[in-house]
């Protein structure tokens, strides 16, 4: 697979062959990836594939033990005042201090971010319906999602960092997430890469996309690209298959007997001729959803 | 596992295994010594204290294997393990079995102090201990679960819980002095003992059943009234003029109001109290103006060390990723928590010297401090006393403050082995300075000219390390930011010049325990380890 490699002028986020273990596991390997400012990037990948550990990275909250991390052209470990004075990030358990209210919550993250705009944040948090008064830990999941999304936001951050910002919220949250997401893209210039295990929101939002497999990138670049790149064939071979057809080029198989399914690993050309050799004729061929693209790397065989 | 009782049980020793091994290892090596040293008493005499001070430690240890507790994410929780809550198991039996289990492990360990170490050394240990221990651990378990949502109150309640059966287990002494026959102390003792027992057991049941069906969480009546208080309070509406400032405020709200609050819930609730009951003793004047004097002290050595942690409250080593994300830099993050502590400090000193111009002008007795008064007016001329005060007046906070921030390069480094390290160096130190003063304190008397025979190497020693704390300080305060250093500088120089004013105003009359005392001034107040902790907290902060 061809990862494009913009110049780093291009890029809001540059990993180049970012390598990171935690004890005997590795988990980035090798990671090279680049963030094209003003796009909406989507990161995929299983539980456990290192989505946490690389929006880690360009936080600079973890330290890379190989390649190098750079974030608007600068080391967010030895600039991290620089660097995270433009981004807002918003994560899975947001992590806000419990004991403060709402509106101290406000105040507090406002002193550290000169571009925070308070109209902005008091219509948001209006909008979220979020009671100044209220104590942060007495605020539901949905509700402390939303406040973590206010202040990630209120600054109109050059990048808005989202680390599965929607997982177990409800759909109402989820649509409030989006929407900023949109909103900031409307900002010109604004960049939002966000990681998420929904694959329908990426597809819905997203114009750029990568997936990472035990560590390591599996694919990346443009969605367009991507799905481009796969192809879903089913294919109908003279004889019933007890196992799983071996072809050149195939990702994943499912099926039974004389029929299977299966997803081209991207170059397109080569899986028609491995299954006319292997005796399977193409029934049909379609252009495969994320979900399944997701599935045959995550979950599937294939060569 | 072939019943839940058994799959508790692993998991209390899977839990405890570490600490086991711990006690395990006390044991036996004091065993072996015991049993070695068996038939030499010059040997005995001095192993005996050892023993016993071991004997108490693995008791803590014991507790410890049985500190059955589960703290719930995100909320004020610190109480039986929730999890098991849904397990199809009787809370009779989640409760009964770390609660027997526990009695049992505590008889054992005792029971193997008596036997294996202190029986070769020709000791015979009473069993009355034991049973205090065994009610003690039940004690300890009913009140960790039964205050599950109430952190404070069950730090009091265990503290109270120990005075009071450190009493109890001191009965046979009692028993000796009593006027009653030692039988009935020991009757009435053993049927108070079973009360306690028995009511730790229901009250940890009934708590425990309670929490498993939504009740028991904390945030009760007291808590909720205390809450609405704070609602009415007038609040911050201004917005922060730095990011600094709203930092302080962060840490302040945090960790910094703590120690205030203990020493005016100590000063007002104890002292007060037992000041104005003891108001006609003379002797108690003494007593009591020495403690509130010593209670800052005592607080920031335990306070601090929370304090010096990026959370308080929180058993996390590593700081968390709202505050590592903000924009400012690692040493503005420390310079804020050195301005909390500062903060602390001062306010803790304001009410306790209120407290003591209160007490000592209002309900002491100040016959013996006027007696001390005219012994030191006798050495030192009124202007010099004056001066000695005030300096020790302005010279206290700083020295209580440097044991509040001093080890902030520890506690923001992340690294919990280093912390745990450095509190048990701690406790060590003190227990030295304690043990140590007072050998020294015999041996500066009888082996006076020794001492100063001996000042010029210690002189030299203490040379070295004001060298070394130089050379480190150089060293760490590299990368930081040239006014803050000059600043911090500025402030060293000036405590540092104020304690060695301390020493010229005090003038020993030996010349080289001035020199001592006046080098020892430059090794007081910290430089080095300051310069060292924003390099720490960069590490926890980009791991």
């Amino acid at each position: 697979m061809k990862f494009p490699s913009p110049s780093s002028a291009d890029a809001v986020v540059a990993l180049n062959n970012v390598t990171r273990k935690f004890g005997a596991k590795t988990v980035l390997n090798g990671v090279s990836l680049y963030v094209p400012r003003g796009s909406v990037f989507g990161l995929v990948g299983e539980n456990g594939a290192g989505k946490t550990t690389l929006i880690k990275h360009i936080l600079g909250l973890l330290r890379a033990e190989g390649g190098t991390v750079r974030v608007f052209d600068m080391d967010p470990v030895r600039s991290p005042v620089e660097t995270l004075g433009r981004i807002g990030y918003l994560s899975e358990q947001p992590d806000l201090p419990g004991w403060m209210r709402v509106d101290e919550l406000l105040r507090y993250s406002q002193a550290f971010y000169p571009r925070w705009d308070a109209a902005y944040a008091e219509d948001m948090r209006a909008k979220f319906g979020l009671n100044p008064a209220q104590r942060i830990k007495t605020l539901s999941k949905g509700q402390q999602a939303k406040a973590g999304l206010l202040i990630a936001q209120a600054h109109r951050p050059e990048l808005l960092l989202l680390d599965e910002p929607s997982s177990g919220l409800d759909p109402l949250v989820r649509r409030d997430i989006l929407e900023a997401v949109i909103r900031t893209v409307a900002d010109e210039g604004r960049t939002v890469f966000f990681s998420s295990h929904l694959l329908e929101e990426i597809e819905r939002v997203s114009d750029h996309i990568a997936m990472l497999h035990h560590g390591k990138l599996a694919w990346c670049g443009p969605l367009d690209e991507i799905k481009a790149q796969h192809r879903f064939f089913t294919l109908r071979f003279a004889d019933a298959q007890a196992t799983p057809p071996v072809l050149a080029g195939a990702r994943c198989f499912s099926g039974l007997g004389r029929e299977w399914s299966v997803i081209g690993n991207g170059h397109r050309q080569e899986l028609p001729l491995s299954a006319a050799a292997a005796g399977a004729e193409i029934v049909a061929e379609r252009a495969p959803s994320l979900h399944e693209i997701f599935v045959a790397y995550a979950g599937g065989s294939g060569a | 596992m072939k019943s839940p009782a058994l799959a508790l049980i692993w998991e209390i020793r899977r839990r405890g295994a570490r600490l086991a091994w711990g006690v395990l290892g006390i044991i036996t090596a004091c065993a072996m010594l015991s049993h070695l040293a068996s038939n030499k008493t010059y040997v005995l005499a001095r192993f005996e204290a050892v023993d016993w001070l071991l004997m108490v430690a693995s008791m803590f240890l014991t507790f410890g294997i049985f500190h059955f507790v589960e703290a719930a994410p995100g909320r004020n929780w610190h109480g039986f393990p929730q999890r098991l809550f849904a397990m199809p198991v009787s809370t009779v039996t989640l409760v009964a079995c770390p609660m027997i289990l526990s009695l049992a492990a505590v008889e054992v360990v005792y029971g193997a102090w008596a036997k294996l170490v202190f029986a070769p050394l020709g000791r015979t240990v009473s069993i009355w201990p034991a049973a205090v221990l065994g009610v003690g651990i039940l004690c300890y378990q009913s009140i960790i679960w039964s205050l599950a949502g109430y952190r404070i109150t069950r730090v009091l309640a265990l503290a109270l819980m120990g005075l009071v059966l450190a009493n109890v287990a001191a009965l046979p002494l009692l028993a000796e002095i009593s006027v009653w026959p030692k039988q009935t102390v020991f009757r009435a003792g053993s049927i108070s003992l079973a009360l306690l027992a028995i009511t730790a057991v229901a009250t940890a049941w009934l708590a425990v059943e309670r929490q498993r069906h939504g009740g028991g969480r904390g945030q009760g009546r007291i808590w909720g009234l205390l809450a609405r208080a704070a609602d009415a309070l007038p609040r911050r509406r201004r917005p922060f003029a730095t990011a600094a400032s709203a930092q302080f405020w962060h840490d302040w709200r945090r960790g910094g109001t703590i120690m205030p609050s203990c020493a005016a819930a100590v000063l007002f609730l104890i002292c007060a109290p037992l000041s104005w009951l003891m108001r006609a003793d003379p002797q108690a004047t003494l007593w009591t103006a020495g403690w509130v004097l010593a209670l800052p002290f005592l607080l920031s050595a335990t306070v601090g060390i929370g304090f010096i942690k990026p959370e308080f409250w929180s058993a996390e080593m590593g700081i968390t990723p709202f505050l590592a994300i903000r924009p400012i830099s690692s040493g503005t993050l420390v310079m804020s928590k050195m301005k909390v502590a500062a903060a602390s400090v001062a306010a803790t000193w304001i009410l306790t010297l209120g407290f003591l111009a209160a007490y000592l002008s209002l309900w002491a007795n100040p016959k013996e401090l006027r007696v001390g008064w005219t012994f030191l007016s006798q050495y030192y001329s009124p202007f010099d006393l004056m001066a000695m005060m005030t300096l020790a007046i302005a010279l206290a906070p700083i020295l209580q403050w440097r044991m509040m921030a001093a080890g902030l390069w520890v506690g923001l480094s992340g690294n919990g082995r280093l912390f745990v390290g450095a509190i048990i160096m701690r406790m060590a130190g003190l227990v030295f300075l304690v043990w140590g003063a007072a050998w020294f304190g015999n041996l500066f008397w009888t082996h006076l000219d020794q001492v100063i025979h001996h000042a010029g190497a210690l002189a030299l020693c203490l040379l070295f390390l004001a060298a070394l704390k130089f050379a480190l300080a150089a060293w760490s305060w590299r990368s930081l930011a040239v006014r803050r250093a000059r600043n911090y500088l500025g402030l060293w120089w000036l405590a540092t010049l104020g304690f060695a004013g301390f020493v010229f105003l005090l003038n020993p009359s030996y010349p080289p325990v001035k020199t001592l005392l006046a080098l020892l001034a430059f090794l007081i107040v910290p430089l080095a380890r300051i310069g060292l902790a924003p390099a720490f907290l960069d590490k926890n902060r980009h791991r």
